[in-house]
Parts: C-alpha cells; structure tokens; sequence
C-alpha cells in the first residue's frame, strides 16, 4: 500500500483553518477510497502555462493551484530530495505538465475532484507492486531525435495510463518497460510538442519530434537581464547562434545580414577579416558614430580605437568584432526600439546588440568538434583593354596631342603584335582556402557548469599575400556555491594576425595590388629575364604604377591584436525573489601594427628610401555592475519585474607610434627602426574616459494581457561639458496581447496576437574624449637653429556639449497563426535625433576652423515587416521572409550652415562629393551631370561656353546650372545619387527531408545607388595606364562616334569631374548561401556509443548575384564608420564566391 | 542562520566594491597627453612656448604660399610648361575659396599671439621678459595681419584672444584701421626687443625692416627711409660677397639675412627648392636631379624674365637652361632636352640638390639688400638730390657683377623718375623669385599693365583679392571686395 502523509503545514501557507480541516476530512475521505475505486485522469481538461527556473517543486505545486484551483498534496518525505525545476508550458495539458515535472523524479500523480495526489511512482517501489502487474510487461525500445535528425537527450518518454517514465539517454535512446494495459507512448521535452504514439505490436519506436512551434516562452536576453519573449513590449530581434552558423563567415556580423528586419549591413571591405557597415534604423548621427553598441555577455564593449596608426598604407583595418569566433555565440539579440535600447541610455540611440556566448549546461560532458574548409574565388573580373587595344589607346592620344606615336613598331612593338598580353587580375587574383576549426567541451551537474572552448581560423584571401588568422580561447564556469549563491566566470581570450595587402583608394599613395593590376598596362610581363618586377613605366609620360605582385609581396603591414574580455559575476538571492547582482569585467587589448615600404617601392608620391613603422595600442575597459532584480507574480493576475541597478565604466586608450625613413638596407623590416636614416619623432598619447549610470526598469503584466515596462537611465558621461555631464534618458512601453482576450482565446486559428507601442529618449556620446575642452596640441618650429616645442590651442572650450539625443516612437503588431504555423510581425518606427554632436565649421577668424557643438536634426522613419511559415511532413520546409524600408533625412543643419560637403575617394580619382543638406538623405552623391560628349566647337560655343580646358570637342559634356557656362563651378553642381536603399530584404528556407537537409538564403538591397569612382580613372587617360574595354569600344573618334565615352585627350582633367556617370544603381538580390548537410542516421551510430552525432556539410556563399552593377560587386563601401559617405567603390577589396565543406561531430 | 550569515557576508561584499568603484572622479576630464587652458600659462617657459606655437604657423603663411600670392600671380614666374595636371594658380577664373589656406593661417596664427599677449600678462615673472615676450608676440601678430591686409585689404580686427563663441563674426575693419594696428605693434617692438634674437625671431632690427617695408607699401617714404636707415646704420648687417651663398643652408641665418623661416633638413624640410626643381620626363631623364624621387617642380621662369635680366653672375646664379646629372656619369642635362623644346630654364637660384627633397634650406622674409633697395627708393623720392641712393643701388650691383666689369655697370646720374625705374628693376632681378614681385607692382600701379602685356585677362579689382567665400558664408558680417 501507498502511505499518503497529510502534509505538514509548517511550509505550506493555507488560507485558513478551515480549509486546512476540509483538507484533512476530504484526504481522509480519500484514503478511505483510494484503493478500490480506479482513477483515470479523464478530466484534465486545465491547462498550466508557467515558466519555471530552477524552481522548488513546492513552489511549482503552489503555481499549479494557482492556476488550476486544484489542491496538491504531497508528503514531504517524497519531495525532500527532488532536484530545482526548471519547465516552459504554455497552455500544457495539466497531465502533461505534472508527468514532465514528476516523472524525472520517480513520482507520479493521480486526481480526485480537486485534489492532486503525489505519490511515488511504482517502479520506485517495486516491492509493493502487484505481482500480477510486474508479470505482464512488455517492453520497447528506440530512439527520440529532433526534427533535423539530432538525437535528444533527456526526453521523458511515459506509458500512457501507467505510471512508467524513462528518460532518453545521450544518444536519444530509450527503453521502457510497461504494463500490458498500456497502448499509447507519451513523449515530452521541454521545447518540443509533446507526442503520443500507439504502440501496436512493435518492439521498436523511433520518433522524431517537433520543435514547439511557438516561440513566445522563448526567453530573450534584455539589457540587464531576461525576459520572455511573450513578456516584451519593445522591438527585439533575435538570432540564435545555429542560424546563424548557417551562413559561416568570419565575423559573426557578416552572418546577421539579412536576417534581421531594420538592420542593414554591408562589408565595407571584403578583405579577410574586414570591417562592416551596420545600421539598426538607419544613420542617426553626421560626425558621432552611427554604429550600434555592442554588450558581450552583459559587457558592453567598445568597438574601435584598437588599430595601431600606420605609416604610408592603407591596409583596411580588421574589424574589432572579429576577435569573436561565430562557432562560440548562442544568440543575438538586437534591440531596435526605445523601450528597448533607453537602459542602454547614452549609448543606446544606435540599437544595441547583446551578444550571448554559450555555457555548460547540466548534464553529461559533450565534446564538439567542426571543422570546415573554404575556398574562395574572385566573384567577377572587370573587363579591361587587352595590350593591343590599349596600344591603340595610347597612339590615339599620342596624335590627338601632336605627338609621334609610342607602339610604332620600333621602339616598342605595333599594336597588333601584342594581342591580349598579360592579364594582371588573373597575376592577383587567387583561390584562396579558409580553414575553421573549433572544439568545446561542456557540461555539468546541477551546481556546476562548464565549457571550454578553442578555435582556430586561417583565412587567406582572393588576393594574393592578404592572410587573416585568428585562435580563440573560451572559457566560462557557473558555480552555485550554496543555494542562494551563484557564482560565474568568463573569459574570452583571443589572438588575431591580420596581414594585410594595402587596399581602398586609387593611386598617388594608394598604391594597391588590386589597383595596379586594373592599371597596369597589360603589354608588360610580371617579370624580366632576370626576374626583377617590370612595372608600369608608363608610356613616355611621367606616370609609374608599381607592379601588383611587387605591392603585394614586398611590402609589409601587419597588425596582431590579442583580446582577452573576461567577467566575473555573482548572483545572490537575498529574499525569495529578490537577487543581487555584482558583475566585474575588464576588455583588455592589446595590438601592434608593423609596417614597411622597402627602398625598391616604386610609388610616385611616397619617397622610395624604405619606410618602416610601429604602432601599438593598449586598451584597457573596465566595468562595474550592481543591479538587484525583482520577481514576484502577485495571483495569477499580476506579475511584476522590477530591476534597479548602478554601473560604472571607464576606458583607458594609449598609443605608441614611431617611424623611421631612409633605410639603406630592406632586411630590418619594420624590426630595426634605429637603422633608418631619418626617424621620425615617437608619438604616444592617452586617452581616458569614464561612464556612471543608474538603471531602471519595471516590467508590469495584467492577466499576460497587458504588459507594460518602464525603463530609465541616468548616465554621466566624462566626454561632455562640464555644465552638461549627466542625461536621463526614459522610456516606456505598453503591450495588448488579443489573443489572451476571450474573445480571441480560443480561436484556431489565431494563436497569437499582440499590439505594442513604445515611446523613448536615447543618447549617443560617441565622440571623441576631451570634446568639450579647449587643449593645447604641441607645435614644432625651427628656432635658433634647433626644433622648439611650442603649444597651441586646438579649439574654443564649449561647456555647454551635450548628448545627442534621438526621440524614438514605435508601434508594431506580432501574429501567430495555427499555433505557430505562420508568424507575422510588423512595425513602424520614427526616430528623431537632435542636438547633433556636429563638427561645426566656425568662422575661420576666430582663429579655428571648427568646433563641436550640439546642433542639427536628423529623421530616420520605416517600416519593418517580417513573415514566417512551417510545414511539416516528410519534406519539411521552413521559411521566413524580411523587408525593411528606411527613410532618411537631414533636418537641420547649423545657422549658416547650408550645407556640408564630404569628399568621396582616395587618390587618383578621389574626385566624388557628397552632400548634407536639410530636406535629403545623408550621404546624397553631390556633383556634376553627365549629357554626353561635345561633338564639335560649334556645339560648345552654342551652349555659352568658350572652346578649351574642359570644353573641347570629344571630352564630356556636363550641363552648366547656373547659366554662365560650364566653368566646373560649385553651382553646377547638383544631388546626382542617394546611396540609401529604398528597402533591403532577406529571405531564408530550411528543407528537410530524412537525414538531408538544405538551406538556402537569399538577401538583397534596392534602390541604392555606388559611386563607382574607380570609373572615373579607368575611363581616362589611357596613355598613362589601362582603362575599362569599354573605353576603348565606345570612345569618342570624332563627330557622332560616340556619346558616352570621351576622346584620349591630353590635360584635359576631364577625370577630376565626378559626375552621375559614374553613379550607378547598386540593386541586387543575391543567394547568399546555398547548404546542403547531411546527419549521420542513428542506425550508422548506434554501434558507437561514444558518438552523439554526426552532420556533413557543403555549401556555396554567394554563388548566383543578380544585380545591373558592373563594378566588382555591390556590396561596397569605401567608408565602414561615415555617416555622410557610403555606397563609394574606390579600390576596395573585391567580393568572392566560395565553396564550403565542413563537418560537425559530437561525443 | 546560514541564510542570514549569508545575506550578511554578500551585503557587506557588495558595499565593499560599491564604495570602491562608486567615485565620480571618473566624469572629471584630466587629459593625460595634452594641456588645457586652465593648466597653461603658469610660467615664463608657459609664455615662451606660447610665443613658439603662434611662430609655428609662419610655415603656412611663407614658402610656397608667400610665392604663390607674391610671384605667380605676377609677371615673371609661371605654371612648368610640362605640368600635365591641370593644376593652376590663376587667381583669375577661381572665386571661391583661393584665399581660405592664406585667412585661415594667419588668423590661427593672430589668435595664439593674442593667446600670448593677454595670457603671458597674468603670469608673475621678470617684468622686462614679460614685457619682450608681449611685444614680441604683438611683433608677429602685425606680421600675419600684414599678409591678409596686402592681400585682401581691411580685415576683421582681433587683439585679444577667443574665448568663446561670442565675437567669432566681428565684421572687416578698414585696411587703415589694420596697417595702424601693425605699424603701432611693429614700432613698439623696435623700441622694446633687443637688437638680437634667435635665429628666426623677431628682434628690434626685424621690426624696423617690417616696417621699412610696410611704409614703402603705404607710400610713406620719409617712414621708410627712417626704418632702412636705422637697419643700415646699425652696421649689424651686410651683403653677402657671393650672390649665390645667400639662397643656400650653408648660409642660412647669415649677415645678410635679417629675418627667415628656419627649416632643418628632416626636421622640418622647405619645399621650395623642390618646387622650383626642375620637371622631370621620366624614361632617361628620371631621377636625373632628384636620386630617389620623380616629383618635380611646378614652376617656371617667364620668357621675359629670362629674357630682359641683364647678363650678369646673378642671372647665372638666378636660372639655368641645363644641370649636371645626379649620377655624375651622364654628365649635363639640358632643359631642352627634357622639356622637349618647350621653355628651355628652370629657376635654380633655391637648388638644394644634395639634400633632395629634405631641404633644410630656410626662405627669407627680407634681407639687407631688400632695404638698401628700400632706402634707396625712399631717398629718391624724399630727396631726389642725395647721393647716397647710388651707393646703397650699387653695391648691389657691385656684388652681382661678380668681378665682371662689362656687367651691371654702376648706375649714375639719373633722373628722379629714371632712378625709380633703376631701383624697380634692380629689385626685380635682385629679389627675383622672392615673393616681391607682385607687391611691387601693385604699389607702383602697373600690375594690371605688365599682366595684360603677357596676355593675362585682368581687371582692375583684381589688385585685391576675394576674400574666401566660405567665410562669407559663416559670416555674413563679412564684405567681399568689390568685384569678386
């Protein structure tokens, strides 16, 4: 017999005296009955929707009354030794839901009328079972997988009507043994929709089960804390770490594009280990950084400031952010909205993205290893004009200047002996391999977890020398060092050695392999007789483009940056509910970037006598964090969250650079700067500053009806004024979640419905230290004879700098349909972002040039729409769509202020604007129009202009706006281009079909337009260096030849005139990744035991483009951090396409 | 109780690192790597390197851009034939912004001296020093309102510092106001500072020369005959014997030289030699003058120059139709041979060849020829009948015929109108490339006159130039100069 204790009451509160003696009147009621009458559990008709956390099993009974009205009994000797709970439900069967809460502990239940029973489950008690019952059982076996094949682990698999329950081992087996009455198998797990099965006559079953399909008791990761997904009234996205391992790169920003509505990013550089442009909501800021922050696992990090200055190259910085291996992140979370982004305050305007890294989690230790191979290829090559054509070129140009032609068959041989010559992009280009390794070792018990975790990444890139390495170190430890104590670590520790090719800008000191091979003239060889490069010596003009492989492999410029973010933190619960937080972190880097230009470069502008430099940066950022956090849920009807916190943060920034020129020797390298002949003086500096805030947010939910949160940040930032250092910065946010209305509530096809709005200010202090004072540079004038150090001051105090300030409002819709079968979300947002930290130009007489101050107004407003769909079945799909469309515009500008125009490009064909000016889009392309080609005198002088310098027949006509003339006046010029998308897209698809599945991702932009400067120098001058084909198809050779292209004339400075010519539609849809993978069946691995599971994989990464643009690609951007110049293609590093191999094994 | 001990240790925990890391300081801005005002100016050595950071920008008003606005936009110097940019200095088609560089150096440089003048007052040392330190910093303050009131006429005036936002838009003075403001700062210099300074500095001798000059600008002859002749008289100063050593490092900061920008070879390198150099066709040519480079110079003597400068040692040492190669071997290059039957000279009076493009070779401001040329202007015109005008042009002329008797013969017996063509021309060829020359014609009215001869679309509001547009912009107080 089955002893029932009546329950002391010492733990448990009754609501009286009364109902403790009916209690005890019904359970003796009960005793009396329980054995000859059968209880079946017919009338579960309630549900439990609860989230549990590691919750006392008392404490869930109390939630189940709650929301039940049942009473739970239970003797406390059953549930002494029972383990915390941790349970998502939403709307569980409450059977389902005590059978997973039970089970795991060899207990069982049983109702009568209002009551719940816990008793112990039969097995436990074998003794006392019926030895009838034990007689007859049958037993089966199999395995319990997800959806993709992996097998799972801890499923609770129960005879239905019996009181049997196993759980599935490591590799997803189970065996169960059961009486003879029982037909159906229950399975359930956490995260998964639980499934019954009729057993029939097998022996064996395998099942696979499906992932819930609504994920609204997701938990999502706020600023300084969590919150279900179900709970939030702001816009959060978020991607989990497996998704985004399904488009691999190298950093983890690279994977996000596209799969986030509102978040456009673009690689600024498609170099290894590049640097992106991202942009959450649009561009709010014109000289503070637009760039989101980012907060790794609660540390908010800086992102920039740690590349090492450099001496005459132009290598693009590697990206801070890839110091972060993708295979180590769990998820990301981007906040968007002001309810959202507020806790963040003065940091917060850009969006925020929390970035979670994995941890140990309870259970067997788990080793993973993957490994992947990537082979990468130039994507497109520019079609250029072979030797012969440029030879043509060059003649052409040698007699429209009077001169006597240059391939005259003797001293350099005719045109048409020199047939195709040497193709320079395929002397650059290469297939260049990426390998990915990485290893982890996690698990835990239930006080205790761990992972470790290694990584390993050797990037080369598609041109040749450019290389980017990086080994990661991962470790993090959860500790519970009594019940209310937890204690943690993390340490990410990381190296990377980014050898870089110089890259972006066109010529004169932007010499670059890329750039010279476009140039250089295809009529030479790499190398002479003697194996000593050949370069571009120009035909007879002083003009030398130093040869593309010399670049690349004589000179040097490399930066190793090691990394190491490590916090420790401990949560200690005070009271029930009431938690403590301390949390203690320090980003530590340090860098050094070595560089040298030996004696034999051959670059026009640099002196060629060996240049060498070192630079270094160490950075320090430290971080402390008290916030004490409040769960209460008062009745079923109300729950509140409360959390109130105090942080402190502080960056130390110091950099070391010196130089040295004139070296006789190019052995040294960068390595002995003391043997250069003519060193420069060392420069080092500091830079320090400090962050104090106090946060907090109420988080309020009615019946999960009506949810509300309040968030507040007071910051105190170092960088502004003295009068002006401490903001606040509110928000609020309200939530109607329908579909909880009656009405709504048992809808079948409306699972989920919810309308929500925010409303907040948030800051951006993105600027440099030291702002707000007037400091006095160093100066260094010759005197009697010798240097002297004189100081000067560098701009007038201004006391009164403040935050930029951006007003965000927010208003969005999340659907669910057929519980989960389609997802729709919708919002609409419209930022506002005043006092502009703006870098304004100030009357020259004041004795400076600018000042910052806090004026002007930018508009960012959008709409972001986001679908999803599951279908089941044998082939399974998957699929989720996202647009966003984002409007962007200047508002105000200073007093006297027009406008601001920024110089586009580098180098030789640095010759494009752009333009800030009320009433348009940041970033508007400003220049010349292009109408064709003067065709003769007598059409220029008709035009009112006189015949010469830019008019001249055969060179381009471009219209003349303020009526004197084409004179390249300032007033002829006008907005070409806007470089901002009209809508940006992503759209990914997951097919699975037995152990296959494919993946494939489609993303795109529309409605941008590029400044494809490297048009404007390879569309001139081909007596200097090689030019597009199409220069030599479609150039001007007199009167109505040609409209498009000029003639070879020389000093013309035709090519100084950016004009919409070169302003091209930037539109794309590309397929992005393509993968398909393939697990390992369980039959395969069930002679392994050790084998958890195995995937193979291959994929191709940009492998189809559809786009009218026909520079190299369209993702480009010269410029990764301006706010005012983007979409500019100058030189950059060109995108590859690639093929992946990898595979993933688990033990 | 073990609840409670708990609560006790982590409460007290957490007070510990609050009250560790709870500090404000942090929102206090100590720059470690720079001064602000409020630390600065404390000290005789504050003041000094005050003084040496409003000198500092005396490189941006001098060299290339002292002959921009002094030489090429005058009659003898011009763009090198063989200049395939389309770079131009034609002051004469470009509105916009060609004068932003010259306004916007002189002013940094006028505010940092006001800086040292209202700054330096407050600090307690040595009153003499204190005092010399001001007039010094007045002294170069007039130096760099000198070349915007030349340039553009009157200036927005400023004699104290900008401290704020407030008076940022003060509106132009007229050219009176400012030529007063300069010749007050300047005259009070040569009273108070020492007759010799550091290489470079202003001195009391320095300020007579400025202001010798400044008065032959206004006309006021009697002033500048006063300030040459308290120079020459002096006797601290006289000519070199070889015309060429005054263009040289090896002479820089010589006996002849009353006030130059001081350049060191790496330190702080001159770009005239480099600009006058010179341009190079690559092929045999390359790296012909310049061994590890191919930049060549931008500039190029006019034909009439070459042509109407008598024969003399100092036109030889003026420009040069062909130069030795820098290897030694290929022996002399000739201009026509490089410039392919273009204008066979280049200007090799600044070559500083074996330095490259490191020249340490300082410019000169003004040097005692210039005011014997002055003095003996000034005498003509205040005395016509004084013989001593003839000695102070011929000694001139002495030392650039070099021992050659035929040359430059001595000049005697002129009328008053003759002379003045006499010294204009000896200044000419005396001073050529030294950024004189437009001035001179400017202030002898016939600027307009020689340009048009050469063929140049000049008006007469072109005596003046624009001033920069941007800054009308930013401050609409700002009148431009009629014409422009």
């Amino acid at each position: 017999m089955i002893n029932y204790v009546i329950p002391p009451l010492g733990r448990r509160k009754l609501p009286n005296e009364l109902a403790k003696l009916f209690r005890i009147m019904r359970i003796t009621m009960l005793l009396l009955v329980v054995g000859c009458v059968h209880l079946s559990a017919t009338s579960m008709s309630q549900t439990i929707t609860l989230k549990a956390n590691r919750q006392s099993l008392p404490k869930v009974f109390e939630l189940v009354e709650k929301q039940t009205g049942y009473q739970v009994l239970y003797s406390d000797r059953f549930i002494q030794s029972t383990k915390p709970v941790t349970i998502s439900a939403d709307r569980m069967p409450l059977g389902t839901f005590m059978q997973a809460v039970l089970t795991p502990e060899s207990l069982t239940y049983q109702i009568f009328e209002n009551t719940i029973l816990i008793s112990r489950l039969a097995t436990d008690v074998a003794g006392n079972i019926d030895s009838e019952m034990q007689s007859q059982q049958r037993m089966i076996s199999g395995t319990v997988t997800d959806e993709s094949g992996t097998p799972l682990e801890g499923v609770t698999v129960s005879a239905k009507g019996t009181p049997v329950a196993v759980k599935t081992g490591g590799a997803g087996e189970y065996r169960i043994e059961f009486p003879l009455a029982g037909t159906m198998l229950v399975f359930t797990n956490v995260g998964f929709e639980p499934a019954e099965y009729a057993v029939g006559n097998r022996s064996r079953m395998d099942v696979s089960m499906k992932a819930s399909m609504s994920d609204l008791d997701e938990v999502v990761v706020v600023g300084y804390g969590t919150q279900r997904k179900k709970d939030v009234t702001g816009s959060v996205s978020s991607v989990k770490g497996e998704d985004l391992e399904k488009t691999p790169a190298t950093t983890f920003v690279q994977s996000l594009q596209g799969k986030i509505p509102g978040v456009d990013i673009k690689a600024a550089s498609n170099a290894p280990g590049g640097g992106m442009r991202i942009r959450i909501r649009g561009t709010n800021s014109i000289n503070a950084s637009s760039e989101p922050l980012y907060v790794i696992d609660g540390f908010p990090v800086m992102n920039g400031g740690f590349n090492p200055q450099g001496a005459g190259n132009q290598a693009n910085p590697a990206d801070p952010l890839a110091s972060i291996s993708p295979n180590e992140i769990e998820s990301v979370e981007i906040l968007k909205d002001a309810s959202a982004t507020a806790i963040y305050g003065s940091r917060g305007a850009n969006g925020v993205v929390l970035i979670t890294t994995k941890r140990g989690k309870e259970g067997k230790a788990k080793i993973d290893f993957g490994y992947s191979l990537n082979v990468a290829s130039i994507r497109k090559k520019l079609d250029l004009a072979n030797a012969e054509q440029l030879a043509v070129l060059t003649n052409e140009w040698a007699a429209n200047n009077g001169q006597p032609a240059f391939y005259d068959g003797v001293k350099k041989p005719l045109p048409e002996e020199l047939g195709e010559g040497t193709d320079w992009q395929d002397v650059i280009f290469r297939t260049a391999p990426t390998a990915d390794y990485n290893l982890s070792v996690s698990g835990g018990t239930e006080n205790t977890k761990y992972l470790v975790a290694g990584s390993y990444l050797n990037q080369d890139g598609i041109i040749i020398e450019s290389n980017f390495k990086r080994a990661g170190l991962k470790f993090n430890l959860d500790q519970h060092i009594s019940k209310r104590i937890k204690l943690g670590v993390n340490m990410n520790a990381s190296r990377t050695v980014n050898d870089a090719v110089p890259s972006d800008g066109t010529g004169y000191q932007h010499d670059s392999p890329l750039w010279s091979a476009l140039t250089t003239t295809p009529a030479i060889a790499v190398r002479d007789e003697e194996g000593n490069y050949i370069h571009n010596h120009n035909e007879g003009i002083e003009k030398i483009i130093e040869n593309p492989v010399s670049i690349a492999r004589t000179r040097t410029d490399i930066t190793y940056a090691n990394r190491v973010l490590s916090s420790a933190f401990a949560d200690v619960e005070i009271i029930d509910d009431l938690t403590f937080r301390a949390n203690f972190g320090a980003d530590i880097v340090n860098s050094k970037r070595n560089i040298y230009v030996p004696n034999t470069a051959q670059t026009q502008a640099l002196p060629n006598i060996g240049i060498a430099s070192v630079g270094t940066i160490q950075f320090l950022n430290w971080l402390a964090e008290y916030t004490l956090t409040y769960n209460k849920a008062f009745g079923s009807d109300h729950r509140l969250s409360v959390l109130a916190g105090y942080t402190v943060q502080n960056s130390d920034n110091e950099s070391v650079f010196s130089e040295a020129q004139g070296f006789s020797t190019n052995s040294f390298s960068f390595n002995n700067l003391a043997a250069g002949s003519n060193p420069r003086p060392s420069q080092t500096s500091k830079e320090e500053s400090g962050l104090l805030s106090y946060i907090g947010r109420i988080n309020y939910a009615y019946r999960d009806k009506y949810l509300f949160t309040g968030t507040i940040r007071r910051d105190g930032s170092s960088k502004f004024g003295e009068d002006n250092k401490w903001g606040y910065f509110p928000s609020v946010g309200i939530a109607w979640v329908l579909s909880e209305e009656p009405f709504l509530r048992n809808s079948n096809l409306l699972s989920n419905l919810k309308l929500r709005s925010s409303y907040g200010l948030t800051g951006n202090q993105d600027i440099g230290s030291y702002a707000s004072l007037a400091l006095y540079n160093t100066t260094r004038t010759i005197l009697g004879g010798e240097p002297v150090i004189g100081f000067a001051p560098n701009r007038i105090a201004n006391p009164d700098l403040k935050w930029e300030k951006t007003n965000q409002f927010n208003v969005g819709v999340d659907a669910e349909f057929l519980k989960g079968k389609f997802q729709f979300s919708a919002e609409y947002y419209i930022k506002n972002t005043k006092d502009l930290l703006l870098n304004v130009t100030i009357p020259n007489q004041s004795g400076y040039s600018n000042s910052i101050q806090n004026i002007g107004e930018v508009e960012n407003r959008g709409v972001e729409l986001s679908a999803g769909f599951n279908t089941i079945g044998k082939l399974k799909w998957s699929s989720s769509v996202n647009i966003s469309f984002n409007r962007n515009k200047v508002v105000s500008l200073a007093e006297g202020t027009e406008r601001l125009i920024f110089t586009l490009g580098r180098g030789e064909a640095s010759f494009g604007s752009s333009i800030a000016i009320p009433g348009r889009p940041l970033g508007s392309f400003y220049g010349y129009r292009f109408l064709g080609i003067w065709q003769s005198a007598e059409e220029i002088t008709e035009a009112g202009n006189s015949v010469g310098g830019v008019n001249r027949p055969g060179l381009p006509k471009y219209e003349d706006l303020n009526g004197d003339g084409f004179r390249q006046n300032d007033d002829d010029r006008a907005i070409i281009g806007d470089p901002n998308p009209d809508f940006i897209f992503g759209f990914s698809n997951n097919f699975s079909f037995r152990d296959f599945s494919l993946f494939v991702f489609v993303n795109g932009s529309y409605g941008n337009e590029i400044f494809n400067l490297n048009r404007i120098a390879l569309l001139s001058q081909p007596q200097k260096h090689n030019v597009l084909q199409v220069y030599y198809d479609q150039r001007w050779r007199g009167p109505g030849t040609s409209n498009t292209i000029e003639a070879p004339l020389h000093n013309a400075g035709e090519w100084k005139n950016g004009s919409d010519r070169d302003v091209l539609d930037g539109s794309f849809l590309r397929v992005k990744t393509v993968t398909l993978s393939y697990h390992l069946p369980e039959k395969l691995l069930k002679g392994v035991g050790w084998l958890r599971n195995t995937q193979v994989y291959l994929s191709g990464e940009n492998l189809l483009t559809f786009t009218n643009y026909s520079g190299f690609d369209p993702e480009v951007d010269l410029y990764a951090s301006s706010n005012t110049q983007m979409g500019v293609d100058n030189g950059s590093y060109p995108a590859s396409k690639s093929v992946r191999f990898g595979f993933k094994v688990g033990f | 109780m073990m609840k409670t001990k708990t609560i006790i240790i982590a409460s007290l925990v957490a007070l510990m690192v609050l009250s560790l890391f709870s500090c404000e300081g942090i929102l206090d801005e100590n720059p470690p790597s720079s001064i602000s005002l409020s630390s600065f100016y404390q000290s005789e050595d504050d003041a000094l390197a005050g003084l040496y950071g409003a000198y500092s920008i005396i490189y941006n008003v001098s060299a290339q851009t002292y002959l921009n606005y002094g030489e090429v936009n005058a009659d003898d110097l011009g763009i090198s034939p063989i200049v395939s940019d389309a770079y131009s200095w034609d002051f004469f088609t470009y509105n916009s912004d060609v004068t932003g560089g010259l306004w916007s150096a002189c002013y940094n440089g006028i505010n940092r001296a006001n800086e040292v003048v209202q700054y330096t007052d407050r600090i307690d040392f040595n009153a003499e020093k204190k005092a010399d330190i001001i007039a010094e910093a007045k002294a170069l303050r007039a130096f760099y309102y000198f070349q915007l009131v030349r340039t553009m006429g009157g200036v927005p005036l400023y004699e104290s510092p900008t401290a704020g936002f407030d008076n940022i838009d003060a509106p132009r003075a007229t050219a009176d106001e400012v030529y007063d403001l300069i010749i007050g700062d300047l005259t009070a210099a040569a009273a108070e500072l020492e007759p010799i300074s550091p290489a470079g500095r202003i001195n009391a001798y320095v300020a007579d020369a400025l202001l010798a000059r400044i008065f032959l600008y206004r006309g006021d002859y009697p002033n500048a005959l006063m300030h040459a002749k308290r120079v020459i008289d002096s006797e601290r100063y006289k000519l070199f014997p070889d015309y060429a050593d005054i263009f040289k490092p090896k002479g820089n900061n010589g006996v002849e030289h009353i006030f130059q920008v001081q350049y060191l070879s790496g330190e702080i390198n001159s770009g005239v030699p480099g600009a006058f150099g010179p341009r190079q066709r690559p092929g045999q040519f390359l790296k012909s003058f310049w061994a590890n480079t191919t930049v060549g110079g931008s500039w190029a003597p006019s034909a009439d120059f070459v042509a109407e400068n008598p024969d003399s040692y100092r036109k030889s040492v003026t420009v040069a139709d062909r130069y030795e190669h820098i290897d030694g071997v290929t022996g002399t290059v000739t201009m026509e041979e490089i410039y392919g039957g273009d204008f066979p000279y280049y200007v090799c009076k600044f070559d500083d060849r074996e330095a490259e493009l490191q020249s340490g070779e300082n410019f000169t401001i003004i040097r005692y020829a210039d005011i014997l040329l002055i003095a003996a202007e000034a005498l003509n015109e205040v005395d016509p009948g004084d013989a001593q005008k003839y000695n102070w042009i011929n000694q001139i002329r002495e030392r650039a015929r070099n021992g050659v008797e035929t040359d430059l013969p001595d000049l005697v017996g002129l009328s008053q109108d003759e002379f003045r063509n006499a010294v204009l021309e000896e200044r000419r060829f005396e001073l050529a490339f030294e950024g004189q020359r437009a001035w001179d014609l400017k202030r002898r009215g016939t600027f307009l006159a020689k340009l048009s001869a050469q063929g140049k679309e000049v008006e007469d509001f072109m005596l003046l130039f624009p001033i920069p547009d941007v800054q009308i912009e930013l401050n609409p107080n700002l009148e431009q100069n009629p014409g422009w």
